[in-house]
């Protein structure tokens, strides 16, 4: 029998005297589920002297531990490990704040608030109303080709903005973008982050977030030895797999499921196989195919530039993912500010050439 | 060993189609390892979509779903998917695809991408893609065209250079391309050779090829002993040092090593098993029931059929053998050996024609093809029979020249069956003659065949000496070293046949020749001679008594 946890009795709570908590939103119920995740309550709350409604996420410390102890977790190293990750991601947030970046959800306010005898720690964040970016698969009045690849340059921005500040998000995945009436899109929960030099449990773990938006090297246990190659390299490929995403309503993931033969792909996929380099030619040929998909956008040189960028950004060797030139010499960095020009690009020339297929050519 | 037989097979690796071969071990993981299970995301994303039914939530449970195997979930998120909203068609796609209910991978596509053009095509557009490199060299070198095959190998071991299924091909492409330095060169750059068996199995057979010394073949003993890797992973190497010791004399250390390397085997180990069956009389090393159970392993499979007498069953795994690797051009002599013990000489031609799109100036393939042409001719126009005559002619004197000894043989019992041909049986005989005594002096089994194709002649052109040569060919089959060769006790029956019935020639060419009870584990005791010559399917059947 389940219990209700303290994290999630916090409705009429007023937190910190401004924040009053308003409802339960049903999402978000565990971040890297099987991977040793921790699970949080989600809540919109209201500002009571400006009425600005924001997200609050409550860490749901009682669940967690209830779960750890039920598999027969040592209690003072996950007590410990909670600690260590709320700490983790509330620094992550703070060098957001500092940093300015736009791009990523705003820590607003913190703190924490005891509920039957136990704390449950809570984040207050920038609450996007217009939801998160799974809504705009559909073709709608409202929602238009540029508005997708505006979106998508947000995202850009987000992943340039905390690679700028050596942070990986880890945990890029279309329930993790939010969409902002006025503000466009923006990169959310860094409960998967990744510090380059600063040592964070979740650092060992072979798949750091969500397991069906993961990296094949991921998928088959392989750890890069470079930082930039284990950690950026994936925020890259799921870049990539959010704009594969909206522009045909199927990540990266999915669509090379379905070429990637059983007798070699992932456990995670129903295959048995389990060597990254072996399985590594069958999945770029079930990458190639993929991309085919991209043939059926429309107008057709919007469907070549999503494809080209989906080809750099989400190829299954880890190596090839990169926005700058093939053949030039290898860069520290991943070259995001091209990829942010790519996506400018293909919304002027929508502006300029609209739907048509013929004019786009030219 | 059979007189069809090299004298030595070396485990060269198998160039499989790259699809193929992830049956193989050869593209498995050394550590069966299995990363930590993990707990399914359907589950969560259903009770979201179940509580709260929205299209974005449908469409995130049917990427997870499908992506999870959850076949039931997949389809309701279909369902809600496919109720009419404006989707990008991809999105739509696979829901429809996941509700007609297939949810395995489409091999039909894969199979249209193998012909040249279409490989090519894809090529242009993905050139990055190692596999289609492969696979277009493969193409390329079954149809001879070896330049542009060694362009496309070069291409994919670039963009792979460690791979070992890359490596492994392009060694093997190098070989039959008489290469055998450059395949060795890549080989020992590896800087996984000595770690791993299947790359050590394949320097050795290379370096073997060329006879270059053997460095690494006590690394590959310890290797074996060190039982540090599975049975699958050994198996070739196994396989590949067992030869070495055969080829040394010692019988006791290789049977043992075959013996191990049949623990879990690939189709090469089972065939160069079975061939050291043949080759130095190994008896009993790969059971009838390990080669039935075992998918593939046509060569080891056409062997053992051919060794039980059905040659038609022989001939079927032949072809089979020949589309596994269709850039040698052993399977295709074998064919064309046996479809002329059947005298079915159009598939004969069929396959030397194939054969010689590998290698055109393969000597064998060329005779064979020139025999089934002459016993295909049916033009009565004198002309166009001179013409023919005269063409053929001419290549055979040319090779008649050659150093191969069994080249020349060949070449006078072909110049002998033409002149047959050509109505001039006296001309024909001599060639023949000239034949068998090319063949005797090298004590080759060609000899007997030779005499049974002049044999046939003989009675098809109703020439005196027919008689005369059959008690010949029946003495020299009898006391000939190679009574055991199922080719030639297959056409010695059929000759046998022929002498009895010497009018009835199309009736015998098409008869099948049932000769079970010579086979070891025939449990037939009784001896019947029966012919049926109904013209649909005439059977000859021999049984013990």
């Amino acid at each position: 029998m389940t219990s209700i946890t303290p994290a999630n009795k916090m409705v009429g709570l007023i937190l910190n005297d401004e924040w009053e908590v308003k409802k339960l939103i049903p999402v978000g119920a565990k971040t890297g589920v099987g991977t040793g995740g921790n699970f949080s309550a989600s809540y919109e709350v209201e500002n009571i002297n400006t009425k600005k409604i924001a997200f609050l996420k409550a860490f749901d410390f009682e669940k967690t531990m209830q779960e750890a102890m039920a598999k027969g977790h040592d209690f003072m190293k996950v007590m410990s490990a909670l600690t260590s990750d709320y700490q983790f991601e509330d620094r992550l947030n703070e060098i957001c704040v500092e940093k300015r970046m736009r791009n990523v959800i705003k820590v607003m306010n913190k703190g924490q608030c005891i509920i039957d005898s136990r704390i449950v720690p809570y984040l207050i964040m920038e609450l996007a109303e217009a939801g998160d970016i799974r809504m705009y698969v559909e073709r709608t009045k409202d929602v238009s080709l540029a508005m997708k690849l505006g979106y998508l340059k947000d995202v850009t921005l987000g992943i340039r903005q905390l690679h700028s500040a050596n942070i990986a998000h880890q945990d890029l995945k279309p329930s993790n973008v939010m969409v902002f009436k006025s503000l466009g899109a923006k990169v959310g929960d860094l409960g998967r982050a990744s510090m380059q030099g600063v040592s964070h449990r979740f650092d060992n773990l072979t798949i750091s977030g969500d397991q069906n938006y993961a990296p094949p090297e991921q998928l088959y246990g392989f750890i890069a030895p470079e930082w930039v190659d284990r950690r950026q390299r994936c925020d890259l490929y799921q870049l990539g797999s959010i704009a594969s995403f909206l522009f045909t309503g199927r990540t990266v993931n999915n669509l090379m499921k379905e070429f990637v033969p059983i007798e070699i792909a992932p456990s995670r996929w129903g295959g048995s196989g389990n060597q990254y380099e072996l399985a590594l030619p069958y999945l770029e040929k079930a990458f190639s195919n993929s991309l085919e998909v991209f043939d059926g956008i429309h107008p057709d040189w919007l469907g070549e530039g999503i494809k080209k960028i989906v080809m750099q950004c989400s190829h299954p060797s880890y190596e090839m993912r990169s926005m700058h030139k093939p053949g030039n010499k290898p860069k520290a960095d991943l070259g995001l500010e091209r990829l942010v020009s790519q996506f400018d690009f293909l919304i002027q020339k929508l502006k300029v050439y609209g739907m048509s297929n013929s004019k786009g050519d030219k | 060993m059979s007189f069809f037989d090299k004298d030595e097979r070396l485990l060269l690796p198998e160039w499989l189609k790259t699809g193929n071969a992830l049956n193989s071990y050869e593209v498995k993981p050394f550590s069966d390892v299995r990363s930590e299970p993990l707990e399914d995301n359907t589950d969560m994303l259903y009770e979201e979509f179940s509580n709260n039914k929205s299209l974005d939530k449908a469409i995130e449970l049917l990427n997870i779903s499908f992506i999870e195997n959850r076949e039931a979930e997949s389809r309701i998120a279909a369902k809600y998917v496919v109720q009419g909203f404006d989707l990008p068609p991809q999105i739509l796609n696979l829901a429809k695809y996941v509700l007609k209910g297939g949810m395995e991978f489409d091999e039909e596509q894969d199979e249209k991408k193998t012909a040249i053009g279409l490989t090519r095509d894809w090529l242009r557009e993905n050139p990055k893609d190692t596999l289609g490199w492969l696979d277009l060299a493969r193409e390329y070198a079954a149809i001879g065209k070896m330049d542009a095959a060694e362009k496309a190998i070069t291409v994919s071991l670039n963009l792979q250079p460690h791979h070992r299924l890359v490596v492994r091909n392009a060694s093997r492409f190098f070989v039959n391309r008489n290469q055998n330095d450059i395949a060795h060169k890549i080989l020992l750059k590896q800087p996984n050779l000595k770690e791993d068996p299947w790359l050590l199995s394949a320097e050795i057979a290379v370096a073997e090829s060329y006879n270059r010394p053997q460095k690494l073949v006590n690394h590959a003993r310890r290797i074996i002993d060190s039982r540090k890797y599975a049975a699958s992973h050994l198996t070739e190497l196994e396989s590949s040092i067992a030869t070495l010791e055969l080829s040394n004399g010692l019988i006791k250390k290789a049977r043992k090593l075959y013996v191990s390397s049949l623990e879990k085997p690939t189709d090469n180990s089972l065939a160069q098993a079975k061939w050291a069956e043949r080759s130095s009389h190994i008896p009993n090393l790969v059971s009838s029931d390990l080669l039935a159970n075992h998918q593939g392993a046509y060569e080891a499979k056409f062997w053992e059929k051919y060794y039980k007498y059905e040659i038609p069953e022989a001939i079927e795994l032949g072809l089979k053998w020949f589309n596994e690797e269709p850039y040698s051009v052993q399977p295709a002599i074998m064919v064309s050996y046996l479809a002329s013990l059947l005298d079915d000489y159009v598939l004969c031609l069929r396959i030397t024609k194939l054969g010689l799109n590998i290698d055109k100036n393969n000597e064998i393939l060329q005779l064979n093809k020139v025999f089934s042409e002459l016993c295909l001719l049916t033009t009565e126009n004198q002309y166009e029979i001179d013409e023919f005559f005269h063409e053929h002619e001419i290549l055979l004197k040319f090779l008649t020249k050659k150093e191969d000894k069994v080249t020349v043989g060949q070449a006078y019992a072909n110049l002998g069956l033409l002149h047959y041909k050509a109505n001039q049986p006296d001309l024909g005989r001599e060639y023949y003659d000239m034949a068998s005594e090319t063949f005797a002096k090298i004590k080759s089994t060609s000899y007997l065949v030779a005499l049974m194709n002049h044999y046939r002649e003989s009675v098809i052109s109703k020439s005196p000496w027919a008689d005369e040569l059959f008690d010949k060919m029946s003495n020299e089959v009898i006391n000939f070293n190679s009574k055991k060769e199922p080719a030639i006790i297959y056409y010695f029956a059929k000759m046998s046949l022929l002498k009895e019935n010497p009018l009835r020639w199309e009736d015998v060419k098409a008869a099948k020749l049932d000769l079970s009870f010579l086979n070891k584990d025939s449990v037939s005791k009784e001896r019947v001679v029966s012919f049926d010559y109904d013209p649909k399917n005439p059977t000859i059947t021999i049984s013990k008594k």
